[in-house]
Formats: structure tokens, sequence, C-alpha cells
């Protein structure tokens, strides 16, 4: 992934936002597509280099 | 470093949208809720953020001036991307569409260029009734002068939004809600795609072979495509091979591709969204019965919406839809076995 790209897209009661990733690395998806988080949740590791 | 990334139908509309406006100022949009909203079906994400009011407007709740006001505005040198928020709503503004847009190239001996795009959601299945379901694409095809498009998915959305706003000539660009990929609509695994970063663009009138098979052909649009794949798999487990055609264009239409495809299996199925009489699934099957009947080894089958307004009531809608099971039994059906 390079910074900045969108990780994912969240929904929270029919508005949604683009989560944008911190750093360019490797993704390392911990929620997987459609799963329900709540705050805090951790949904990706990226790791550089 | 090339990407892997995966764009929904939605994103790679906007994204192609924003490619085009980045290299050409004469593109711009217009039309309900594209600008702040970004589309309500997410097809104008981003767009007002990066070009301005200027070039991405939001229109008052008046098909009838702004579809003839984007017919003006292409035949006046710019190249207008015009959303009809819902292709039910074209009542109000099909003159402009299929008298104006359509025919004016030709009555001006092709001194005038219409380069304009209109994109429409279609399509039902999510309890919106009859005139917020339809999805009409025999209505747009049938009319001489208009091109039609319709992906269903994101590789194939941005790659013909491109072609769309390149051609000089006036193109329906047809999406259907249920394949945007928004957060509060599902749509099938598959609509999604992986999307090149760069531009592109795909040729109209070029159907996609999307699996092949020796002992059935399917031949579908948009949506159905996906409920096609999905009878196809059903049908494998049956030790029946299908093969699923994706038109992605009706007009210009590949014909040649399902002939092939018919010449090769015998047995022909077609489906799509739109009211079953007069339209798509009739002139597939006109087009190989022209050509030669006798490629035919079973009457062919059409599945498509009966002609009845498309009801509220979910069980009522979900029963005139077509489906995988509805897909399959037909299938079986040409190669004579029990449905």
């Amino acid at each position: 992934m390079s910074e900045g790209a969108t990780v994912a897209e969240l929904m929270v009661e029919k508005s949604s936002f683009d989560v944008a990733a911190p750093a360019a690395g490797t993704l390392r998806i911990a929620v997987p597509k459609d799963g329900t988080v709540r705050p805090g949740t951790v949904i990706g590791r990226i790791e550089s280099g | 470093m090339s990407s892997n990334r995966q764009l929904t139908v939605s994103r790679a509309i906007s994204e192609a949208i924003a490619q085009e406006m980045r290299v050409d100022p004469s593109v711009f949009v217009m039309g309900e809720d594209i600008g702040t909203y970004g589309g309500i079906f997410g097809a104008t994400g981003g767009l007002l953020a990066e070009f301005g009011e200027e070039r991405v407007r939001d229109t008052p709740i008046a098909e009838t001036g702004f579809i003839g006001a984007g017919v003006g505005a292409a035949m006046a040198g710019m190249r207008p991307i015009v959303e009809l928020m819902f292709v039910d709503f074209f009542g109000v503004c099909m003159d402009a569409i299929y008298n104006l847009a359509a025919k004016n190239v030709y009555f001006s001996g092709g001194n005038c260029k219409v380069p304009l795009v209109i994109m429409t959601a279609t399509g039902g299945g999510y309890c919106d009734a009859g005139q917020h379901s339809q999805t009409l694409h025999a209505t747009f095809a049938h009319l001489p002068g208009l091109k039609v498009v319709a992906p269903s998915n994101a590789y194939d959305a941005k790659g013909l939004m491109a072609a769309a706003i390149r051609d000089d000539s006036p193109v329906m660009f047809m999406f259907h809600k249920g394949l945007q990929g928004l957060a509060w609509m599902a749509s099938p695994e598959e609509a999604a795609t992986a999307v090149p970063e760069e531009s592109y663009t795909l040729p109209f009138g070029q159907a996609r072979v999307v699996r092949s098979g020796k002992d059935v052909t399917l031949v579908a649009l948009s949506m159905m495509v996906h409920r096609a794949m999905e009878a196809a798999a059903a049908l494998e487990k049956q030790g029946i091979e299908a093969e699923v055609i994706d038109l992605r264009t009706l007009v210009p239409l590949d014909r040649e591709t399902v002939l092939k495809s018919v010449a090769k299996t015998g047995r022909l199925v077609v489906v799509d969204e739109d009211y079953r009489s007069f339209g798509l699934t009739a002139e597939i099957v006109a087009s190989i019965a022209e050509e030669d009947p006798r490629l035919l080894k079973a009457p062919p089958r059409r599945l498509a919406v009966p002609d009845v307004p498309i009801p509220y009531s979910r069980p009522m809608e979900q029963f005139v839809l077509p489906n995988a099971e509805t897909i399959a039994a037909a299938a079986r059906a040409t190669l004579g076995k029990a449905a």
C-alpha cells in the first residue's frame, strides 16, 4: 500500500468514510470485508519495509 | 509499485470521470446531488472537491431543463456528463435525448457533434417500486442514434465510462444501483474488481465471455451477468457446463460473440432485468434466428421481468426478477432435463 491510499470504507448509520493508509508498506487485514467493528478496533496493520 | 487495489463500481466510474476531467477542460458534470453529495449512487464522489462548482454542477429537480442544457452544451463544444438520477425519470426529458441528442449528428450531416454522456441508475430488487426500479435497456437501445452501455463490474465500468466521455456521439451509460458497491446496498462479490490506476478505455460492441462452457449459452447484461454466473455454478454441480456472455454494450451489440457461442452449444438462454416483451432478450433470439435457426438444438429461453409494473411488495418483486434458480431451470429445460 502507498501512504494515503484508501484502505477501507467504513459505514456508520448510512454515512460512509474512507480510511486512508497512514504509511506505506504491506497491509495485514485484521477485520475482513463486511465486518462490524467498534471504535478502537484494529482493522489492519501496515508493515513497512 | 503496481497496485492490486480493488475498486467498487461507483469509485471506478468517478475515477474515470476525474481522469478525463484532468486532461480535458471541456468535460464537466451536471445533475441532481452529484456535487456535494457525490451522487446518490456514489458515481461522482470526490469530483466537486477536486474540480469546483463551475465544472461539477448540482441542478434543481428539473430534468427537462438540465438534460436539454446538456445537449446544447455538447453541441456548443463542451463534453458534458449529465446524470439522470433514476432511469425511470426519462419521461420528462426524453425529447431532448431521443429527438435532439440522438438525431442532431445526423440532421446536421455530421457537422455537429453531440459528445454527451447521460449516466443513469437502473435496476431493482430492494423494494423501490414501479417508478424507481426499472432497467429500460431496450427503451434507449431501440431508438436510433444513442449508444447504450451497461457494465457489470468495476474494471469494465471505468474503461467504458472513459470511452463514453471521449465519444463524439451521445452515450447512455446505464449503471445498476445494486452493482455500485454502496455501503447501504449489498452488491455481488464480483462487481468490485482490481482496477488499473492509469486511464484506459474499452471498446463498445465487444462482449466478454465471462465463463467458458460447451452445453448452454447464457447471455446477460449488467446485474444479470452475476445471476447467470450463480446459475452456472449451480449447473456445474449437475455436470452442465454453461457459457456466460456479458454483452457489456447494447448499442453497438456484439452479435458475433453470441452467434459463435450458440454455434458451439446449440442452446440459448437470454437474461435481462428489463421488461420481457419487445426488448433485449427478443433481439438476441431474433439475431440468432435470422442468421441460422438450425444452430439451435432446442427452443431458446428468455428470462426477463414480465410485462407488469415492478411490485413494491418484497415477495412479489422477488418473484418477477430473474434469479439464479430460474436461470438454471431455463438452462436445464433447453437440455431437455426436468426443471
